[in-house]
């Protein structure tokens, strides 16, 4: 939907481009569905002028074929699997984020899906070190944490305030702040600036906290801010090849089966998705996570692992002594 | 300047016009005058003009976002200290949640009724304003009253612990002379307070908050207590509850995150039928259960008050023993008539300087 | 102030219009919206969006004062319950400006409480009254005119001495007698209208539960969601009266039976610290008497009260929730005179550890007569075999209705 418009292809000038509106041929479209011999008799313009026009319009914006042999090439040059830090995850994503596609997190409160997002933020920059964006919507970015994990991976403090420093935060609370931050990133402005080198990961912790306020109701509005954002991460990760990962909210519905947030349009968003949930089995430990594979292109679903949170913790952590602390159950807080 | 005229923050209308006169990006909008815009896409002037600027300012605040919100976890690590948090003292709670409510962050109370969520609240509009070199925030606090349990008596109960806990506390000049202005009268002058009656009261405040911090800028905390009470009746539409819920935590995050305040919620219990079982779980549905940051989980086993820390991203799950306890237990045996007075475990021993703080005094013995 | 028109917070004429043609009138129907909506309602930007919303805002929210405010009008926060250990405890009497509770099994002297606090309420200020008139809402139609006058009489004989003043007590008390839901929700409507015509400084609810537990049948779930919804709409109302006339409100509240899993019933009986009978091992079902209306009911009220027997004459108060008054517990017997506290060592009356106001046990009048000896009489309560021995013959005894664990 290009409007046409006077100088943007050679021969489409102001009398052109006015004869052509006042038959109500206004976008580049219009023009090239057109049946251009009517169209040369209704606006008594040369047909040979039209034509050429038509041309250039069309080579300027057709779409480009490629050979399935080239994109391959492609992908193998371009892609990259970035892995998540965690043994367990990389498992169930065949080996960890890939470049170009869109992950996705779920889970309920408390779940764990802040602390993975974490953790493959500090393993991306400090053991990758690849530049990361961390885009957070719901206030749960904490660096003191990020901080924790680093120094648990390595001792020496100027490691751990590099890979901190490849860590770009972006703090935005509601979708016009999101999508014009995502559109800086898409048009290369940030890393740029700020980082220097390329940034192979985006992180956006979550998703739903911006959408779901505009979602239902009598409007559609939220949902096609909700496609633009879609758009735009999409856009993100195929164009700057760039691993994309999101979490969102799951809630139970009235048969008590877990379900994820911001409904079925959203659900064809992300390649891959992982739903997160608590353990709850006399004797666990609190930071036990069952991550299942619910959505996935090259892996069979329903794959479980398990794993555990508080692996990720640096040794002066545990040394701190939260052992023996009761676990509360999630929908249990034991009152009574 | 791909960027499309669907993702603009202008109205519905408007947009729906410009889209079906053809315009489809940024880059078809940037050249035109008010007046072309006008006459090509049919809407008022007002509202080309309006489009336009959107355009240009977003142009120039999104240039401004971009430096303001990206910011390195380095640069956010060294903010976060600076922040500090804001002790309960109890010292185990504190420990738990590393130091104490954390500034810049949500944070949720949920409890049983009478479990000491506002206790807990008043108390920490207190503690906020314990001076800095006694290891406080030296801040003001904002009370929004949903449920009427705000008792002037009680808060000046709590405040007159904390001023005689200081003094206790003081060892060298600067404090002494700190303390002279921590005073009952000033603590309670330093604690806004605004009683919101429905949800309506409380969206309007909410959204006032942001010029109320900017023009209060010693306002470190924010308490709404509670959340739920306004939003448990009254609703038919539970859909446009849920809508209004999410918004306002939002409203809530950018708040705690623009003017770094710490924002504290308090949220009720309900009884939830799972599989003939009765279980008493936080109020306000499940996806409200996303809305803070950090949520603490107050409740009874016995006599024993629990705190159980529920979700935080940067803490472990955790349950200590709190109690709400009497004057007497730290302000001596000279005060007898005092004997009722109870608030959240003020007898405090080691009161440990938060690492980050090395700069303040140590305080303890 | 919700219902304030859009038109009066300050928005133009021409937004007006717009909003109007989506029936958005009032500032609450605006502020029921999200900012997304109210782009499209009002067909503004964002930004002005944003802007209208603030301007709305403006126009009702309350003011901001700080607590020094209140704290100057400190003397006038409380209504004395003659009472004097209550009154210490909760530090003046009961809160003006917040709901009180008094809950308990029937004949153990709420309505007597209630009749106390309607003549006190009635007294010139010199005597610690309010010099106001009281407005009670009867629903159990338990009040009685000539207790309220024996009360009055009985315990100042020397100010009702004289005929007029009490005829002036017995006109000032004015009661309304309601008998369904829908009659309680008609009245509360127009409390505020009742309020200024009738000079009242006291508002009392005699009693909230009765009513809601006679229409609504808790064994469908529906109706438990729709009864709470009535009870929040009540509390607001009566919190928004109370706060706005600086009035106390108080309550009145029945008991049902909690039904407890196993687990809870055995630590309960550790709470007590007393050895566990050996029946309450095996038995599954114990329960034990508790405040009725549940726990989202339990949120609503600000202090609660909890009346309970401790043998055929001695009764006791249990400050079981309050925003100042710690855990206590405090003997009365109920006489002539209204309620007379008795026998309370300052030291016995308060135990530092309460326990959750929504699960708190309530001894309530039995079959048999229980003798608790000596020094266990004041402070210990039984074991749970007791409790739920106690429990079972309540339902009857009593003539309460028993409804199980609600919401």
């Amino acid at each position: 939907m290009v409007v046409l418009r006077e100088g943007i292809c050679p021969g489409l000038n102001q009398d052109l481009v006015q004869a052509l509106r006042n038959v109500d041929i206004r976008t580049v479209e219009d023009l090239v569905s057109a049946n251009l011999e009517e169209l040369a008799q209704k606006c008594s313009v040369s047909y040979k002028a039209l034509i050429a026009v038509r041309r250039v319009l069309l080579a300027q914006h057709a779409a480009f074929p490629v050979s399935c042999a080239d994109l391959y090439e492609e992908l193998l040059s371009s892609t990259a699997i970035l892995s998540t830090g965690n043994h367990c995850l990389d498992k169930l994503l065949d080996s960890g984020l890939y470049t170009g596609e869109v992950t996705e997190l779920i889970g309920g409160p408390g779940s764990g899906k802040t602390q993975v997002c974490f953790s493959t933020a500090v393993h991306i920059s400090c053991q990758l070190k690849q530049s990361v964006v961390y885009i957070d919507t719901n206030g749960g970015m904490s660096a003191n944490r990020m901080l924790q994990m680093l120094q648990a991976k390595t001792s020496t403090m100027e490691e751990q305030m590099a890979a901190l420093q490849r860590i770009q935060v972006f703090r935005v609370f509601d979708v016009f702040s999101l999508l014009k931050c995502l559109q800086n990133i898409s048009a290369g402005e940030v890393e740029m600036a700020c980082v220097g080198t390329s940034v192979k990961a985006l992180i956006l912790d979550s998703v739903s906290a911006v959408l779901s306020n505009m979602l239902g109701g009598k409007q559609t509005e939220g949902m096609s801010l909700m496609m633009q954002v879609a758009g735009e991460l999409k856009t993100i990760s195929k164009d700057l090849s760039v691993a994309v990962l999101v979490t969102n909210h799951a809630t139970r519905d009235g048969s008590g089966q877990l379900r994820a947030g911001l409904g079925q349009s959203w659900s064809h968003v992300p390649r891959t998705r992982v739903l997160l949930h608590r353990v709850k089995r006399p004797g666990a430990s609190s930071g036990l996570r069952l991550a299942t594979l619910t959505k996935s292109s090259r892996q069979s679903c329903q794959v479980e692992e398990e794993f555990d949170l508080s692996g990720w913790r640096g040794p002066e952590d545990t040394k701190a002594g939260y052992s023996g602390k009761r676990k509360l159950e999630c929908d249990n807080p034991g009152v009574g | 300047m791909h960027r499309t005229i669907a993702s603009l923050p202008l109205a519905p209308s408007v947009k729906t016009k410009l889209t079906s006169a053809g315009f489809d990006t940024c880059a078809d909008l940037k050249d035109l005058r008010p007046l072309q815009l006008c006459k090509e896409a049919g809407i008022s002037q007002e509202e080309a003009l309006e489009v336009l600027q959107t355009l240009r300012s977003d142009e120039g605040v999104g240039g401004a976002a971009a430096v303001r919100g990206g910011v390195t976890a380095l640069q956010l690590l060294q903010k976060e200290h600076a922040l500090g948090d804001i002790i309960t003292f109890c010292s185990a709670l504190d420990s738990a949640l590393g130091g104490g409510v954390p500034v810049g962050k949500t944070t949720e109370v949920c409890g049983a009724p009478g479990v000491g969520k506002t206790q807990l609240c008043v108390q920490l509009a207190v503690d906020v304003q314990i001076p800095v070199c006694l290891g406080g925030q030296g801040g003001q606090a904002l009370y929004l009253d949903t449920e009427g349990s705000f008792l002037v008596q009680r808060a000046a109960d709590v405040a007159q612990a904390a001023v005689e806990h200081c003094t206790l506390l003081a060892h060298d000049h600067e404090q002494q002379a700190a303390l002279k202005d921590f005073t009952v009268e000033n603590i309670l002058s330093r604690l806004w307070l605004v009683r919101c009656h429905d949800y309506v009261e409380l969206l309007a405040h909410c959204y006032l908050l942001p010029d109320f911090l900017t023009k209060h800028p010693e306002v470190q905390l924010v308490v709404i207590d509670s959340i739920a009470f306004p939003f448990r009746h009254d609703f038919e539409d539970f859909s446009q509850r849920t809508r209004l819920l999410n918004g306002l935590a939002q409203q809530l995050i950018q708040l705690a995150t623009e003017h770094s305040v710490a924002v504290v919620l308090t949220n009720q219990m309900t009884t939830k039928v799972w599989n003939g079982q009765s279980k008493l779980v936080p109020a306000l549905g499940e996806s409200w259960g996303h809305a803070a940051t950090q949520r603490l989980i107050l409740h009874w086993e016995g006599t024993q008050r629990l705190a159980s820390i529920f979700k935080s991203p940067s803490q472990m799950e955790a349950t200590v023993p709190y109690c709400i306890t009497e004057c007497e237990a730290m302000s001596g045996s000279s005060n007898e008539e005092k004997t009722f007075r109870r608030f959240l475990e003020l007898f405090l021993r080691e009161m440990k300087p938060h690492c980050w703080r090395t700069n303040r005094l140590r305080c303890g013995q | 102030m919700q219902n304030k028109k859009l038109a009066r917070a300050g928005v133009g004429s021409h937004i007006c219009e717009r909003l109007k043609n989506h029936h958005v009138e009032t500032c609450k129907d605006l502020l029921s919206l999200t900012p997304l909506e109210v782009m499209r309602v009002a067909g503004q930007s964002h930004y002005q969006s944003l802007q209208l919303l603030k301007s709305v805002s403006l126009a009702c929210a309350p003011k901001i004062i700080p607590a020094q405010e209140l704290w100057l009008q400190r003397e006038d926060l409380c209504f004395s319950t003659s009472l004097r250990e209550l009154d210490g405890l909760l530090q003046g009497g009961v809160p003006r400006g917040t709901i009180t509770e008094v809950t308990g099994p029937s004949g153990c002297g709420k309505s007597q409480l209630c009749m106390m606090l309607s003549v006190l309420a009635t007294l010139p200020r010199s005597m610690g009254g309010l010099d106001s008139g009281v407005i009670y809402i009867d629903t159990e139609s338990a009040f009685s005119a000539e207790r309220l006058l024996e009360i009055a009489r009985s315990r100042f004989p020397d100010y009702f001495s004289v005929p007029e003043r009490l005829l002036q007590t017995a006109g000032r008390v004015h009661l309304f007698k309601e008998l369904t839901c829908q009659e309680v929700l008609t009245r509360l409507a127009q409390l505020e209208e009742d309020i200024i015509s009738c000079h009242a400084g006291l508002v009392i609810l005699d009693s909230v539960a009765s009513v809601v537990r006679k229409e609504f049948d808790t064994s469908l779930s529906g109706n438990l969601t729709h009864r709470s919804n009535l009870l929040g709409r009540e509390a607001a109302t009566l919190k928004y009266l109370a706060q706005e006339f600086r009035i106390p409100v108080v309550v009145t509240n029945q008991i049902t039976t909690h039904f407890s899993e196993r687990a809870s019933s055995s630590s309960l009986s550790r709470r007590w610290n007393v050895p566990e009978a050996p029946g309450a091992e095996g038995e599954r079902d114990s329960g034990y008497v508790t405040a009725a209306l549940g726990n989202t009911w339990s949120h609503n009220v600000n202090t609660r009260l909890i009346v309970q027997y401790v043998d055929a004459h001695l009764r006791q108060i249990v400050i079981a929730k309050s925003p100042v008054a710690p855990f206590a517990v405090l003997n009365y017997t109920v006489q002539k005179e209204g309620i007379r506290l008795e026998g309370n060592a300052s030291k016995e009356i308060m135990s530092a550890q309460g326990t959750d106001p929504g699960l708190h046990p309530i001894r309530v009048r039995t079959g048999i007569d229980y003798r608790l000896t000596g020094a266990m009489a004041t402070m210990a309560p039984y074991t749970i075999a007791a409790a739920a021995a106690a429990a079972t013959t309540t339902t009857t005894t009593t003539g309460g209705r028993c409804e199980n664990t609600d919401v």
